[in-house]
């Protein structure tokens, strides 16, 4: 865990899944809050979807949190549309 | 500018310290994280830092007491993803390399602040008031 040298890159490689049971086994959160905060990820403030697809299917970087919109051609977005961890529970 | 507009939900605020740059780690009465924004994030020894998810973690969770300056400033350079103040007192704030540090509504003796300028963004305990203890490292993960 801390045995790298190199500043900010002793981190964890991307993992990026739309699987929500391997994103609830990889955060160990139940699926039902997972998806509840990719809902809420979608639903927040500023995010207005792909044209008339409001609501795209998303990939999450289980490492981060970070959520990556499918885009309409079937590949992932670079952009990140927000963070589960705004929305899952406290850590107690 | 500093940013301090922060988003309320019913259990919580969202700092606005997204895409904020962790750019020093100093270890004093508490831990002191200062953001390339000059936002400071001040923590007590009681905070957990883990690599992923917390929960996930159980047996990598490190509370900051457990280790040294070298250790942490392996984070620098990582950018802000999530911030969030509950309002039971607990916080967490993660960084794009995964790292991410806790502080649990349970813990009650560990000061936990941010702090923007000379205004207080989200404080659970005043930092000026809380002398941080430095729990034993077997106690209950």
């Amino acid at each position: 865990m801390f045995n790298s040298s190199k500043r900010g890159g002793g981190g964890l490689p991307r993992s990026c899944t739309g699987n929500v049971g391997k994103i609830s086994k990889d955060l160990d959160r139940p699926s039902r809050d997972v998806n509840d905060a990719i809902h809420a990820v979608k639903n927040r403030g500023g995010w207005r979807g792909f044209g008339a697809n409001k609501n795209p299917d998303v990939v999450v970087d289980t490492s981060s949190g970070e959520a990556y919109p499918k885009l309409p051609d079937g590949t992932v977005s670079d952009e990140s549309i927000g963070n589960l961890y705004d929305y899952l529970e406290d850590p107690d | 500018m500093i940013r301090t507009e922060l988003t309320e939900l019913p259990d919580r605020w969202i700092l606005p310290l997204r895409g904020d740059k962790l750019v020093k780690i100093d270890l004093n009465e508490n831990v002191m994280l200062t953001l390339d924004s000059q936002i400071r994030i001040i923590l007590g020894y009681g905070a957990f830092l883990t690599l992923g998810s917390f929960w996930a973690q159980k047996e990598n969770r490190f509370r900051i007491n457990e280790l040294n300056q070298d250790q942490l400033d392996q984070i620098l350079g990582s950018t802000v993803v999530s911030a969030v103040g509950f309002k039971n007192g607990a916080f967490r704030i993660v960084f794009d390399t995964g790292w991410q540090f806790n502080v649990r509504a349970s813990d009650e003796s560990v000061p936990a602040a941010v702090i923007a300028g000379d205004t207080a963004m989200w404080v659970r305990t005043r930092p000026t008031d809380a002398v941080s203890e430095r729990p034993d490292p077997s106690d209950d993960r």
